[in-house]
């Protein structure tokens, strides 16, 4: 039968060409289109590093009507930082609340980022810059961090303590793997680039990190809050991780209102509580990722419509051209279902062979390095998959177009249509 | 027009699927075409309240870092490094700094508050800018130099506040819980204007000092001088910026998206953006073209018999190829006004999604889109005059193809 079809595609050229053309082109923008979306997916499924669900950030901000400015370090202490932990620990009591955590520097799901340098002991040549978190304790249970090695199961409060001036701190694997070549580091020793006397024990290590969903991994540390934070009076990023079955659509709502009303510490007040789905929404608009992934999806349906259009016409006009070959093929002893099972293979067959050329010129794409590489690397593996994706979905817009066709096809009355001539 | 009607119809019902096919495709075809021009003259067109978006450069976000070991790197610019490479540059006209938009805890009262967006100006934004005052005024230099506080609202505010725009004028308004006197009211803007978009404008704080970091959140907007393109007064701060680099001795200061705005809009001006958008176009041109070519090419195969016939009995060949394009212009005819009536009917239900920024995720982000905003009709003429070339074009080849064979070898059934 595949035989037969392809003889009657070649006797077919002349009005093949355009489909064929068709098929060539749209094949290879719906591959570009499908690449593009596939290195978004596949940033986005790689695990971040962290676990944001069930979490809130809560912001709390400073009335500018209670405002003073301090320098003393003691007072500060007492009318900034004593207040405000007061404020914190009135989140813990609020019912379905697992854990509450503080951090500065870079932040989640934000282009708010700090940087530093490390080295090794004694090798101030090789520097490596790390995204810097300062946390508390109780960050690395708010968010999940999966530890890769940990001189605890659990780590503890007290496992937070500097020890003879030196900093406990949880390097990425990625941070790991540039200062020693290998990620089983733990208690090892390095110190701070620019900041000599401060030095650094790797207590854990964490999985790749990365700050929003489409970025690549990065370098990061953790490690407790620095002396000149407690110096200054500055807010940390609060947020809370919230018990799966207390957390519902109302949970920011009530919690903002129960709170606001029951806080009144200066010169403190609580401006505002999002779940970390919203931060991501936020990070994906002000990335364009959302906007990138609109207008593809939107590219997309207007190729795939096209191709659909022009199978549907040329199929169609197609079976009415060929009326006296179908009835002749029933006449012979073809049953409906292999009538439409012949057209349809045809259209297969066609779209077959539109695809090695379409092929051809998406690997000469790819080896040119003009698809889209930012957020995942062009590797042989992901052209595979996407020419196999875009190869699917043509086949199925192919076998959608001609099957309208196929089945007026199939209602052809050979007595009728031999009849005609 | 009676006989075009007559002759539509005919032609219709003539071929019912051939003519919806044909109409379809052109119809969607100019949909889309419309929907990517309409987004691309949305982000850089001259439309109120962003009427200079031609004429103007934008500065971008700012980069300093130590020059020995490219320590202490932060992003942003301080109002006083701002103020150092923008203020007299020659080729400027305006120069309007704003310091980035927050939301704040505001209300008439202490106690009751909600959320908005606010903004941080100077008084030159005013003019860099078009709004339309419902009552009230802009704060001017005094009260900027004074740092007075005032504050200018959205229309939504004031209705929702206090009645009505002229009934807030005077009032005061707790903005983070300090009382600032509203001196003017002015109608909503749409949130597709990221840079005059607010709910609340306000003086920022204008204090200079020399001790000031080069890093802050300070962004600044030049327009054009009379007579002075984008790329000219771009260059001409490019300069500045490079004179300003050669004071500082242990810093150097980047503005790497420094470009005029409609570059900005798209990319952050990294990409030849008219290129982009000029080959997508193509794309959406190319491909319903060579549908309707498929098609046509399809529907000649019935008639070729009849054309032959025609040709014998002396019909020459123009004639037939002006029968056939007639035929198709009142089918693309048909198609383009479905097609315009199409996409603003997508622009409608598809706007949030399809002009999706940053500021729509705001608690009232609005998203209006004005009739000004699309219905301008030089884009309009330009669009479906383009899509009537390539229907043309894609009728065309097909006929033309088709009108050259041989006569004797058709009539045979070859």
């Amino acid at each position: 039968m595949i035989k037969n079809i392809l003889t009657q595609i070649w006797n077919q050229r002349r009005t093949n060409s355009w489909l064929f053309a068709e098929l060539i082109i749209v094949f290879v923008l719906l591959w570009f289109c499908v690449d593009v979306l596939f290195g978004l997916f596949s940033a986005r499924i790689q695990p971040k590093g962290y676990d944001q669900e069930h979490v809130y950030k809560v912001t709390v901000n400073c009335r500018d009507d209670q405002f003073i400015k301090m320098q003393d370090a003691d007072s500060i202490s007492r009318f900034w930082w004593h207040p405000l932990s007061e404020v914190i620990k009135n989140f813990k009591q609020y019912p379905g609340i697992e854990s509450v955590c503080t951090s500065f520097g870079t932040d989640v799901y934000s282009n708010n980022t700090m940087f530093q340098g490390y080295h090794i002991d004694g090798d101030t040549t090789n520097i490596f810059t790390a995204n810097i978190r300062y946390v508390d304790a109780e960050y690395i249970k708010t968010f999940r961090i999966p530890m890769l090695h940990s001189i605890h199961k659990n780590l503890e409060d007290k496992d937070w303590n500097a020890i003879n001036n030196v900093n406990p701190a949880i390097v990425s694997a990625e941070l790991a793997d540039s200062l020693w070549g290998t990620t089983n580091v733990l208690g090892k020793k390095f110190s701070d680039y620019y900041s000599p006397n401060l030095h650094y024990k790797v207590i854990a290590v964490s999985a790749p990190q990365k700050n929003s969903d489409y970025n690549r991994y990065e370098p990061y540390i953790m490690t407790p809050y620095p002396e000149y934070i407690y110096k200054s009076q500055a807010i940390p990023s609060i947020y809370i991780r919230v018990k799966a079955d207390a957390d519902n659509n109302e949970f920011a709502n009530s919690f903002i209102k129960t709170m606001s009303a029951k806080i009144h510490i200066a010169p403190f007040y609580i401006f505002d509580i999002q779940s970390m789905k919203y931060y991501k929404q936020l990070d994906d608009a002000s990335q364009g990722v959302t906007q990138e992934v609109n207008n593809t999806v939107l590219m997309m349906s207007f190729f795939v419509f096209n191709v659909f259009l022009g199978l549907l016409g040329t199929f169609w006009f197609r079976t009415n051209s060929r009326r006296g070959e179908i009835a002749i093929r029933m006449a012979m002893g073809s049953s409906r279902k292999q009538i439409a099972v012949h057209f349809l293979t045809e259209g297969v067959l066609l779209l077959a062979i539109a695809a090695l050329p379409a092929a051809i010129i998406s690997v000469n794409i790819w080896n040119a390095d003009l698809t889209v590489t930012i957020h995942t690397d062009a590797t042989i593996l992901r052209l595979s998959i996407t020419l196999l994706i875009s190869f699917i979905l043509m086949t199925i817009i192919t076998l959608i177009g001609i099957l309208i066709p196929a089945r007026k096809a199939m209602h052809i009355l050979p007595a009728e249509a031999l009849h005609e001539e | 027009m009676k006989t075009i009607i007559k002759q539509a119809i005919n032609q219709i019902r003539q071929q019912p699927f051939f003519s919806i096919l044909s109409i379809l495709g052109t119809a969607v075809s100019i949909a889309f075409a419309m929907l990517v021009v309409i987004n691309y003259d949305i982000h850089i067109g001259d439309i109120t309240p962003e009427n200079n978006r031609s004429k103007m450069v934008f500065s971008g976000e700012g980069y300093s870092y130590m020059k020995k070991d490219h320590s202490n790197a932060n992003s942003g610019m301080s109002y006083r490094t701002a103020k150092m490479i923008f203020n007299n540059v020659k080729g400027a006209s305006i120069i309007s700094y704003q310091r980035k938009g927050t939301m704040l805890y505001c209300g008439t009262n202490k106690d009751k508050g909600e959320s908005h967006f606010c903004k941080y100006v100077d008084p030159e934004f005013w003019q860099m800018y078009n709004f339309k005052f419902l009552a009230g005024k802009p704060f001017n230099k005094g009260d900027f130099q004074a740092r007075a506080n005032v504050v200018v609202i959205n229309e939504h505010i004031a209705r929702k506040f206090y009645g009505s725009a002229e009934k807030s004028i005077g009032k005061t308004f707790f903005c983070d819980f300090t009382p600032m006197k509203i001196i003017g009211v002015v109608d909503n803007v749409s949130s597709f204007f990221n840079f005059a978009y607010s709910e609340l404008w306000m003086p920022f704080d204008p204090t200079i000092k020399a001790s000031d970091p080069l890093y802050g959140n300070i962004t600044a907007m030049a327009l054009c001088a009379p007579g002075v393109s984008t790329s000219e007064l771009n260059e001409q701060l490019q300069i500045s910026l490079k004179r300003y680099n050669a004071t500082l001795n242990d810093y150097t200061f980047e503005l790497k998206d420094m470009c005029p705005i409609t570059k900005y809009q798209f990319f952050k001006g990294h990409v030849n953006t008219t290129a982009i958008l000029f080959l997508i176009g193509l794309m959406l041109l190319v491909v319903p073209a060579i549908n309707i070519s498929g098609l046509v090419s399809s529907q000649m195969h019935h008639q070729m018999s009849e054309l032959a016939i025609r040709r014998c009995y002396g019909a020459r060949r123009w004639q037939l190829i002006m029968r056939f394009i007639n035929e198709n212009f009142i089918l693309t005819f048909i198609g383009s006004i479905l097609g315009v009536i199409l996409s603003y009917l997508m622009l409608l239900i598809v706007k949030g999604w399809l002009l999706f920024s940053e500021t729509s995720l705001l608690n009232y982000a609005d998203c209006k889109i004005s009739t000004s905003m699309i219905l301008r009709p030089t884009i309009f003429l330009w669009v479906v005059g383009i899509a009537i070339l390539f229907n043309f074009i894609s009728v065309f080849i097909p006929v033309w193809m088709a009108t050259r064979r041989n006569i004797i070898s058709t009539l045979r059934g070859e």
